[in-house]
C-alpha cells in the first residue's frame, strides 16, 4: 500500500517538476544598475517602494528610496520595468529600455471614482472551463448570494430549499444539526444515495465519514456535519443538472452537482470589515392531540374488554387499578401527563458572521469568522459551530497566479440518544416514544405514601413492555447523552500557469481531514432496567478520522480564431484518495448514572459491549478531455470524453468510459433575428451524456473470513463473512437534454424550460434480499434493474416593475418528474408482503411503474350493523352457502379465518367473495409529486424591501404513519385523541373501528391513512431596511441594514400529520418505504432578526 | 527562448497524456484491512479447524440479522405449537399469533436463514477441506475425514430440523462464496431431504471417533459416534424405520458411557445448570463469552412462562404427598416454577431454589441425552410391534420405568402395567413431556405421533389445544390442523420473494 502511494507522489511530483523548469527558462541575462530620485514634485519622497517587474510583471527584486528619495536598483534584465509605490500616492510603472537614471514624479491619489459600471457578461464556471452563461449548451440553475442574506439558514441546503428549479430539498428533521436530503431531478437510482457531488471552489466536498463505515449510524452523523460552511460566506451556487454539464466532475457527480463558489477579495480594494448577527428564535409546533390519563386508560379497559371477552385483571395490571388502596400504584398510574409537552420547548438560534475582504494588486484575501449556537425545539438538542475561513489570491506575475484556502469548522451536536436499538427511523427516538407512553404515567416517581421524588418514574416493565419500546423521555432527554463534536479541516491549494496566451495549466490540491467525536450515555434512570442488565449505563464513545486527498492536474486552452471561431479545451488528470480509521467503544454498568464516560469502571468483557475499530481506504482516478467550440457566436458545440478506474470494482470492471455532448443554438444571433431588438438571447439547447455511479463501500469483491466474538469450547471459530462480489459492475446513467433559454427586454424576462431524461442501468440496490438458503440473508449490493427519471422543469425570472425608487420582481419555479422503474434483476423481490398485516402496506415495485406506490385495501368505514357483516356478490345480493345459510364477511379464510364483527374496520370487498384478502389489494396512491416549485417576489422601495418565498409540492400522497399507529388502538400504546371518536357500541355511527387488543385487523394498510401530501408553504416573508449610505457615513459606517424574517408562517395543507415536508426518501434506505411519514419534530415557525453592518 | 519554451510545453503535455492513458491498476487495486480475505485462508490444517469451530459457533448465537439463532430457535421451534409453553406478558406479537393459530409467511419464527447459514459453513468446509489435504503435508487423510464427518452431521441436524418444521425445503449442498453462484433454489422432496440426510448420517457414522481424547466436556460439545447414533434414533423414528432406530438405540446404550444422572435434589444444577453430565450425548456448548438466549426469553424479558393449566395436567397436585421434596423432580421447581408466575425454571435456576443472575445464563442447550436415547428406544419398540406383544412391551415399559423411577415420578401419573401398542404409545408420548419438557422436542412429539402410520392418530394432536389454546380460537384451530401441511410452518416470505418463484409456498398458507 505504501508503495502505491508514494507511486502516486511520484506522480504528481513528476507533473509539477516541469512547471518549474518552464519558470526558469523565462530567466535572460543582461544586467544593468538603474539609479534616481523619487518626489512629489514638490519635495523628495524617502520611503517609496521601487520593485524590479520582468516582463510577465512578477517582482524579481525590490528596494526603498532613502531619506533623500534616492535609490539604486540592480537590474538582472534591461527589458525589465520599474515599480514605484507609496501611501497616498498613485502607483507607477516605468519601462528601463536600457536607461540607467530615472527620476520619478508620483501623483497624489485623489478619489475621484466610487463606482465604475461594469458591462460585461455573466460568467458560470462549470468547473473546468467559464463560460458566458448565453453560450451554455447545458442545464444549469444558478442562485446568488444576494437571494439569501437575509434568509434565516444553518446551512446552504436551508438556504437554497425551493429556490432552484428541479431541486427538491427537503429536511431530515427539525432537529438542529440534522442535514438536509437533495435531489436534482428525481430519484435516478433506488439506492438511498442519490445525493449530488458538492463541490466548493472547484474542489469536491466529501460529505460522508468514511463511508464503509459499518455501524449503521454512522453516515446519519456524517450527514449532519454536511455544509458546514456559513451561508454569510458564499457568493454563489450554481447546480449542474446533467451528465453533458457534470462530465467534468466524473461519476461522482451522476446525481447532479452542486457549485458552491465562496466569497474572495478583490484586486485593489481597501479593507472592508463586514459584521453580521443573526437571532431566530423557533415557536414550539406542538403536537397533534392526544389521550389524556383518564382517557387511555378508558380505551384500555374497553380493547381488553372486546378483545378478550373478560376484563382486564387490574389485580395484574395494577397500572389500571386506580385504587387508593395501592398508593404506589394509584399516585405513579394515575396522572395526566402530557409527554410532548414535558420534552419540547422554544428554541433559538444566534449567527455572528464577521469578515474582512481586501486585497492589494499583488494579492487579495477575505477572512472570516462564524460562530453559531442553537437550541432545538427537542429538549437535549442544541448546537455550536465556529468556523473561520481564510481565501488568499496572490499573483506572482501576470503569468503565474498561486491561491490558498484554509477553512477550519468546529462544531458541536447535542441530539437524543440513539443507537442501533433506538434509532428514529425504528420509532424509539424520544419524541417517538412520548408519542405513545402512558399518559397515566407520572413524570416523577412518587413513594408508596404518595409523596412526589425526584427520581424519574422509570419502571423496568409494565403493560406496554420494558425498554427500548418504553422508556421515560423526559429522563432520556435529561440525563442521556449523544454529543457529536465534528472538526474539519480544509486546506487547498492551487496554481495557475500561463504557458502562453489561451493555454493554462492549473494544479488543485486539496488536503480534507475530518474528525468526528461522539459520546453517547443511556441512563439507567430512563430505562428502570436491572442494575446488572446490560442496557443500564450504557457508554460509547466513538472516534473517526477521514483524510480526503484531491488532486486535479488540468491543461486548458481557449482562443478566438478569425473572431469566428471560439475554441476551448481542457485534458485533465483527477485523482482521489480518502483514508478512514474509525474507533468505538461500548461499556455497560457503570456505577451511577453520572458516570457517563467509558472510561469509568465499567463492564466491557461480554458481547455486545467492548471495542471494534475500522478501517477503509478508497481511491478513484479519471481523466477527462474536454472541448467546446463556437462558431460565430451562433452555434456551439460541446464535446467530451471521460475515463474514470475505482477501487471498489474487481479487475474486470474497475474501469469505465463515459461520453458526452451538448449542442446549442443561438437563435437570437442569427441574422435576420437583428431586426428583433427586444430579444436579448434566444437559444436552443441538446445535451446528451454518459455518467456512472460507483458503489457506496470498498472492498466488496472479497470475501473475508472473520472470527466469532465467541470461541467454541476454547478453539478459535471463524466463518465466511461476505459473498465476494464477482459480477458487480458501474450503475450508468445516460442523460438527455433538451432546453430552451430566452432573455427579453433586456433582462426583464428570462426564462428556461428543459426536458430531458435520465436512464439508469445497472441501478444498485443495497442490502437486497437473497433467498437466505445461500446462508446469506442479503446481498450487500446487487445491479439491481433499469429505471428511467423523466420530466421537465421550468424557471422564469421577471422583472414587472423598475424605476428609480421602485422595483419588483417575480421569479418561480416548477418542475415535474416521472420515476419508472423499467427492469429488475430476477433474484430481486419485486413484491413484499403479499399478505399484508396490520400497520403494513404490500409493496410492489412494478415494471413500467413508477416507484414509490401504495398498495391495500379500500377502506369503508366501521361494521356498523349485522347486516353489513353479510357477505355480498357483485350484484348486492347477499351470499349464501348449499344449506341457504347466510355467509357472513371474513378476513382472509384460508390463514386468519377473522370473522369481521361489529365495530371493526370495513375493507372493500373487490372480488364480492366475501373474504378479505391479498386479491382484494389495490393501487392506494403514490409518493410522487406531480409538481415540486416555488415562486417569490421582492419588492425593493427606496431603502426598504420586501423578500418573499413560497414553496409548495402538488399531487403526492403520504402514508400517513403517525395516524395509522395513533389510531390501531392495538396495544398498550397510546392514542391519537381522534380515537376518543370510535365504535364503542352497537348504534355509534363514526369511521373509526373499535378498540381491539392485539387482535382484528384495524390497521392493515389501507387508503385510510393515505394522505394528499400537497402543501403550499411561505417558506419566509423579509423585511429589511437599509440606512441610507449618507448617514451611515456620517457615523462611520459604509452601510447598514437590519432586517426581520419569519420563517414558515404559514403552510396551506389538507395533511393531517405533523408536516407535510416529509423526507424524500425512506428512512431505511428502502425503494419500499417512499412517502412514509413517522412522527418526526415537525418544523418550527421561526422569526429572525438581522442586523449587518459594514465599515 | 521561444523555442525551448514550446518543447518543454509539448513535454508537459505528452507527460498529462501519457498518466492519463497508463493503466492505474496497481494503484486501485486496495486490500481490506480487517480482515483475511477466503484466498489467503483454508491453507493449513488449522484454519480448516477454525472454520469446522465456526459451524459449531454459528449454532450458538446471531450475527446477522433477521433470523433467531439456531439455539433460540431449536427450543422455540419445539414448543411454540405445543401445549405446554405460553405467553407471559403479551410482547411478542409474532408468538401471539401462533398461539391464536393465526400463522402467516411473514411471522418470524418462520425464518430459518440461521439455519441455512450453518449450512453454508458446512458446505463450506467441505468443499475448502479437500484441496488442504495437497497444501498442508502434515494435514492426513484420516483428519479429513474426520472434519468431514463432523460437517456432514452438523448438516444432516440442521436439515433434519428443516424438515421437522417446514417439511419440504431447499437442499444446498454447495457452499455460496460468490454472486455468481445460483442463489436461488427450488425445494427438495421429502424423500430427497431424508435420502440426503441418512446419506450424510451414514457417512459421518463411518468416520467419526468416539472421543477427541481431550477435556470430557468436548466429547459433549464436538459430535461424536454417539451423536450420529443418537440422531440416527431420532431421524428413523420420524421416517417410520423403527427397526433402524433401535438399533442406533442399542449401539447408545451398548456402548456404557452413558447413564441418568441420580434424580436427587440436586439433579437440575448437575443435569442443565453445570452440564456435560454422564447424562449430556450432545449439548451446545455456551460460555461466559456468548450466554445463551434462554435466560432473556424466559426471565429478562419474560416473554414466556409454562401453561399453568398444562403443568397440572403433566404433574397432577398429589394431596398425599409427604413433602414437596419428594414430588416428581421434574415438576414445580424443575421444570417450571409455580411460585414465579410459573417461569420457566429449568433455565433460569440455578438450583431448586436459587435464581440464576444473567451473567450466569451459560448453560448448555441439550440436544441428546441419554433419557432421549431410553425413551426413543421404548417408542421405537412399541412404534414397530405388528400387534400387540406382551414379551416387547415389557421391555418397552421398562425403559419408560426407568426414566420414571429416576424422576421420582408420581402414582397419579403412572400409567400401570398395560403392554398394549396404543398405551404404550401414548405413555411414552406424555412421559417424554414430562422427560423433556422445554426442552424443543414437545411439538415433534406430539407430531410423529399423530402423524404416525397415516395420520391414525390425529385426534390427539387436535386435543392437546383443549387446554392451552385461547376459548375463541379452538375450533379454527382445530378445523386447519385437519389439513397435515397445516403442520408445517410456512416457508418464509422473504426467502419466497427473493426466490424468483423458484420457491413455492407450502400449500396450507398459498393464498
Amino acid at each position: 500500500m505504501n508503495l502505491n502511494r508514494s507511486t502516486m507522489n511520484k506522480k504528481i511530483i513528476l507533473i509539477v517538476l516541469p512547471l518549474f523548469i518552464i519558470l526558469h527558462a523565462a530567466q535572460a541575462q543582461k544586467r544593468i544598475v538603474v539609479r534616481g530620485k523619487v518626489s512629489d514634485g514638490i519635495d523628495f519622497l524617502p520611503g517609496v517602494t521601487v520593485v524590479e517587474l520582468d516582463k510577465n510583471n512578477r517582482i524579481a527584486k525590490g528596494t526603498t528610496t532613502n531619506i533623500d528619495g534616492e535609490y539604486v536598483i540592480s537590474l538582472s534584465n534591461s527589458e525589465h520595468k520599474l515599480q514605484f509605490s507609496f501611501i497616498g500616492y498613485k502607483e507607477k510603472v516605468v519601462a528601463v529600455d536600457g536607461q540607467t537614471s530615472l527620476n520619478i514624479v508620483l501623483e497624489e491619489d485623489v478619489k475621484t471614482l466610487e463606482s465604475i459600471d461594469i458591462i460585461a457578461q455573466k460568467i458560470t464556471n462549470t468547473g473546468m472551463m467559464n463560460v458566458e452563461d448565453r453560450d451554455l449548451a447545458i442545464p444549469v440553475a444558478k442562485i446568488s448570494a444576494m437571494e439569501f442574506q437575509n434568509v434565516q439558514a444553518s446551512s446552504i441546503d436551508e438556504a437554497i430549499q425551493g429556490r432552484l428549479a428541479g431541486i427538491d430539498i427537503t429536511s431530515n428533521s427539525g432537529d438542529p444539526g440534522a442535514g438536509m436530503s437533495i435531489r436534482i431531478r428525481g430519484v435516478s437510482t433506488l439506492s438511498a444515495n442519490a445525493t449530488p457531488l458538492i463541490v466548493v471552489d472547484n474542489i469536491p466536498y466529501e460529505v460522508s465519514i468514511a463511508s464503509d463505515f459499518s455501524f449503521s449510524t454512522a453516515n446519519e452523523e456524517g450527514y449532519s456535519q454536511m455544509l458546514n460552511i456559513p451561508v454569510d460566506d458564499i457568493n454563489e451556487i450554481t447546480v449542474l443538472k446533467d451528465a453533458a454539464a457534470t462530465a467534468m466532475w466524473g461519476t461522482k457527480a451522476a446525481n447532479g452537482v452542486l457549485m458552491i463558489t465562496t466569497k474572495r477579495g478583490a484586486r485593489g480594494r481597501e479593507p472592508v470589515i463586514s459584521f453580521n448577527y443573526k437571532n431566530t428564535y423557533s415557536f414550539n409546533p406542538g403536537h397533534i392531540p392526544l389521550l389524556n390519563g383518564d382517557q387511555y386508560s378508558t380505551l384500555i379497559l374497553e380493547a381488553y374488554q372486546n378483545s378478550y371477552g373478560v376484563p382486564l385483571n387490574t389485580s395484574i395490571r395494577r397500572e389500571f387499578l386506580y385504587s387508593a388502596d395501592d398508593p404506589y400504584f394509584f399516585h405513579n398510574y394515575s396522572a395526566n401527563t402530557d409527554w410532548l409537552e414535558a420534552i419540547t420547548r422554544d428554541g433559538s438560534t444566534n449567527n455572528y458572521d464577521f469578515s474582512i475582504t481586501g486585497g492589494g494588486t499583488k494579492a487579495f484575501y477575505r477572512f472570516s469568522v462564524n460562530y453559531q449556537d442553537q437550541i432545538g425545539t427537542t429538549l437535549g438538542t442544541d448546537m455550536n459551530r465556529l468556523s473561520t475561513r481564510l481565501n488568499l489570491d496572490y499573483f506572482i506575475s501576470d503569468k503565474l497566479k498561486m491561491r490558498a484556502d484554509f477553512s477550519i469548522a468546529h462544531g458541536i451536536t447535542n441530539a437524543n440518544y440513539t443507537d442501533n436499538s433506538i434509532k428514529s427511523s425504528r420509532g424509539t427516538d424520544a419524541r417517538s416514544i412520548a408519542y405513545k407512553k402512558m399518559p397515566n404515567m407520572s413524570i416523577y416517581e412518587f413513594d408508596a405514601w404518595g409523596n412526589q421524588t425526584d427520581n424519574f418514574f422509570s419502571p423496568e416493565s409494565n403493560a406496554q413492555g420494558t425498554s427500548p419500546s418504553t422508556y421515560n423521555p423526559v429522563a432520556m432527554v435529561s440525563d442521556g447523552v449523544n454529543r457529536i463534536a465534528n472538526d474539519r479541516i480544509t486546506t487547498k491549494y492551487s496554481l495557475y500557469y500561463d504557458i502562453f496566451e489561451g493555454l493554462r495549466y492549473t494544479l488543485d490540491l486539496s488536503f480534507d481531514v475530518n474528525s468526528n467525536k461522539i459520546n453517547r450515555f443511556l441512563p439507567q434512570t430512563a430505562t428502570g432496567k436491572k442494575w446488572t442488565d446490560q442496557w443500564v449505563n450504557k457508554a460509547y464513545d466513538f472516534d473517526s478520522d477521514t483524510y480526503y486527498l484531491y488532486s486535479n492536474n488540468m491543461l486548458s486552452y481557449s482562443n478566438t480564431f478569425n473572431e469566428k471561431h471560439q475554441v476551448a479545451a481542457t485534458l485533465n488528470l483527477m485523482t482521489n484518495e480518502n483514508i478512514g480509521s474509525a474507533y468505538e467503544i461500548w461499556t455497560s454498568n457503570s456505577g451511577s448514572s453520572t458516570q457517563q464516560d467509558p472510561s469509568n469502571p465499567s463492564k466491557v468483557n461480554e458481547s455486545g459491549v467492548g471495542p471494534k475499530t475500522d478501517l477503509s481506504h478508497g481511491r478513484s482516478i479519471g481523466s477527462a478531455l474536454l472541448v467546446n467550440y463556437i462558431f460565430d457566436d451562433r452555434y456551439i458545440i460541446n464535446g467530451g470524453f471521460r475515463y474514470e478506474g475505482n477501487s471498489r470494482f474487481d479487475e474486470n470492471n474497475r474501469y469505465a468510459f463515459f461520453p458526452s455532448i451538448s449542442l446549442a443554438w443561438r437563435l437570437s444571433g442569427e441574422p435576420f433575428m437583428s431586426s428583433a431588438t427586444w430579444l436579448d438571447d434566444f437559444r436552443f439547447r441538446f445535451s446528451y451524456g454518459e455518467n456512472g455511479n460507483p458503489p457506496r463501500y470498498e472492498g466488496m469483491f472479497y470475501s473475508n473470513i472473520n472470527s466469532f466474538d465467541w470461541n467454541y469450547m476454547g478453539q478459535s471459530a471463524v466463518y465466511p463473512t461476505n459473498m465476494e462480489l464477482k459480477s458487480l459492475k458501474w450503475e450508468s446513467i445516460k442523460q438527455t437534454n433538451i432546453g430552451l433559454t430566452f432573455e427579453l427586454f433586456k433582462g426583464r424576462i428570462y426564462a428556461e424550460f428543459d426536458y430531458y431524461n435520465n436512464h439508469t442501468e445497472d441501478m444498485f440496490g443495497y442490502n437486497v434480499s437473497v433467498q437466505s438458503t445461500s446462508g446469506f440473508s442479503t446481498n450487500s449490493v446487487i445491479n439491481l434493474g433499469t429505471m428511467d427519471n423523466y420530466g421537465w422543469d421550468m424557471s422564469v425570472r421577471t422583472i414587472p416593475v423598475k424605476s428609480d425608487d421602485f422595483k419588483m420582481t417575480f421569479d418561480f419555479n416548477l418542475a415535474r418528474n416521472y420515476n419508472i422503474l423499467r427492469e429488475l434483476a430476477d433474484n430481486y423481490a419485486n413484491i413484499r408482503n403479499e399478505t399484508i398485516g396490520n400497520g403494513e402496506y404490500q409493496t410492489i415495485a412494478q415494471i413500467d411503474n413508477p416507484a414509490g406506490s401504495f398498495y391495500g385495501y379500500r377502506y369503508q368505514g366501521v361494521y356498523l350493523n349485522e347486516d353489513m357483516l353479510i357477505a355480498r356478490d357483485a350484484k348486492g345480493n347477499k351470499i349464501t352457502d348449499p344449506n341457504g345459510v347466510e355467509i357472513p364477511m371474513v378476513y382472509d379464510y384460508k390463514n386468519t379465518r377473522y370473522f369481521f364483527e361489529l365495530g371493526d374496520a370495513m375493507y372493500e370487498d373487490i372480488n364480492h367473495d366475501g373474504n378479505i384478502n391479498a386479491s382484494d389489494i389495490v393501487y392506494l396512491g403514490n409518493a410522487n409529486p406531480l409538481f415540486t416549485g416555488g415562486f417569490g417576489s421582492m419588492i425593493t422601495w427606496k431603502d426598504f424591501s420586501l423578500n418573499t418565498f413560497f414553496y409548495f409540492r402538488y399531487g403526492n400522497d403520504i402514508i400517513n404513519r403517525t395516524r395509522m399507529f395513533g389510531e390501531a388502538m392495538y396495544n398498550y400504546d397510546n392514542q391519537l385523541a381522534s380515537t376518543l371518536r370510535r365504535w364503542r357500541k352497537p348504534g355509534d355511527e363514526t369511521d373509526i373501528p373499535r378498540a381491539l387488543m392485539q387482535k382484528g385487523y384495524n390497521y392493515v394498510g389501507s387508503n385510510r391513512f393515505v394522505e394528499d401530501g400537497s402543501f403550499l408553504r411561505l417558506k419566509y416573508i423579509t423585511l429589511s431596511y437599509r440606512l441610507p449610505v449618507k448617514i451611515a457615513q456620517s457615523i462611520g459606517f459604509k452601510s447598514i441594514r437590519a432586517s426581520v424574517t419569519v420563517n414558515n408562517l404559514f403552510t396551506f395543507t389538507n395533511y393531517t400529520g405533523q408536516d407535510p415536508e416529509i423526507n424524500i426518501n425512506s428512512s431505511d434506505a428502502e425503494i419500499y418505504t417512499v412517502g412514509y411519514d413517522d412522527s418526526r419534530t415537525p418544523r418550527s415557525k421561526d422569526i429572525t432578526f438581522i442586523l449587518a453592518v459594514t465599515f | 527562448m521561444k523555442r525551448t519554451l514550446t518543447k518543454i510545453q509539448l513535454g508537459f503535455v505528452a507527460l498529462i497524456l501519457f498518466f492519463a492513458t497508463s493503466s492505474c491498476n496497481d494503484w486501485l487495486y486496495l486490500k481490506p484491512e480487517d480482515g483475511v480475505l477466503v484466498d489467503e485462508f483454508w491453507q493449513s490444517q488449522a484454519d480448516l479447524e477454525a472454520g469446522l469451530m465456526g459451524c459449531y459457533a454459528s449454532m450458538l448465537g446471531n450475527n446477522v440479522g433477521g433470523s433467531m439463532s439456531v439455539s433460540e430457535l431449536m427450543l422455540l421451534w419445539g414448543e411454540i405449537r405445543g401445549d405446554m409453553l405460553t405467553y407471559y406478558n403479551e410482547q411478542v406479537n409474532d408468538y401471539m399469533l401462533v398461539w391464536q393459530g393465526d400463522i402467516k409467511p411473514y411471522n418470524s419464527f418462520c425464518k430459518w436463514s440461521s439455519f441455512y447459514r450453518t449450512i453454508n459453513y458446512c458446505n463450506t468446509v467441505l468443499e475448502k477441506g479437500g484441496p488442504i489435504l495437497s497444501l498442508d503435508p502434515s494435514f492426513t487423510e484420516d483428519e479429513w475425514n474426520q472434519y468431514r464427518a463432523e460437517a456432514l452431521a452438523i448438516r444432516a441436524l440442521m436439515y433434519f430440523y428443516l424438515t421437522r418444521v417446514f417439511d419440504e425445503v431447499p437442499l444446498v449442498l454447495d457452499a455460496t462464496t460468490n454472486d455468481l453462484q445460483v442463489i436461488t433454489q427450488p425445494k427438495a422432496s421429502r424423500e430427497t431431504i431424508w435420502a440426503q440426510i441418512e446419506a450424510d448420517l451414514a457417512e459421518a457414522e463411518k468416520y467419526i471417533c468416539f472421543t477427541y481424547n481431550a477435556a470430557p466436556e468436548v466429547d459433549k460439545g464436538r459430535i461424536t459416534k454417539h451423536t450420529v447414533w443418537a440422531l440416527q434414533a431420532d431421524f428413523y423414528l420420524w421416517t417410520e424405520e423403527y427397526a433402524k432406530s433401535e438399533s442406533a438405540c442399542d449401539k447408545v446404550i451398548q456402548s456404557g458411557k452413558f447413564w441418568l444422572v441420580d434424580g436427587n435434589m440436586e439433579w437440575i444444577t448437575n443435569l442443565y445448570v453445570l452440564g456435560n453430565s454422564p447424562e449430556g450425548i450432545f449439548e451446545l456448548q455456551f460460555d461466559v463469552d456468548i450466554l445463551n438466549p434462554y435466560f432473556n426469553l424466559f426471565y429478562t424479558n419474560a416473554n414466556y412462562r409454562a401453561h399453568p393449566d398444562v403443568m397440572e395436567y403433566f404433574w397432577p397436585t398429589d394431596p398425599y404427598l409427604v413433602d414437596a421434596d419428594s414430588a416428581d423432580i421434574r415438576s414445580d421447581r424443575g421444570s417450571y416454577r409455580s411460585g414465579m408466575n410459573y417461569a420457566i425454571w429449568k433455565y433460569i435456576g440455578r438450583s431448586r431454589t436459587e435464581l440464576k443472575s444473567p451473567s450466569e445464563a451459560y448453560s448448555n442447550f441439550i440436544v441428546y441425552r441419554y433419557a432421549d436415547i431410553l425413551l426413543m428406544k421404548a417408542e421405537a419398540i412399541a412404534a414397530g410391534l405388528e400387534s400387540d406383544d406382551p414379551v416387547r412391551g415389557s421391555e418397552a415399559l421398562a425403559l419408560i420405568q426407568q426414566v420414571r423411577r429416576r424422576a421420582k415420578a408420581s402414582v397419579l401419573t403412572d400409567e400401570g402395567e398395560e403392554t398394549s401398542k396404543e398405551a404404550l404409545l401414548m405413555y411414552v408420548l406424555k412421559e417424554r413431556a414430562r422427560e423433556f419438557a422445554f426442552e424443543g422436542k414437545r411439538w415433534f412429539d406430539i407430531l410423529r405421533y399423530a402423524k404416525r402410520d397415516n395420520y391414525k392418530r390425529i385426534q390427539t394432536l387436535k386435543n392437546m389445544y383443549q387446554l392451552c389454546a385461547p376459548s375463541t380460537k379452538l375450533l379454527s384451530i382445530q378445523s386447519k390442523l385437519n389439513d397435515p401441511n397445516s403442520h408445517y410452518l410456512p416457508i418464509p416470505q422473504s426467502d419466497i420473494d427473493a426466490s424468483n418463484e423458484q420457491l413455492v409456498q407450502n400449500p396450507f398458507y398459498e393464498e
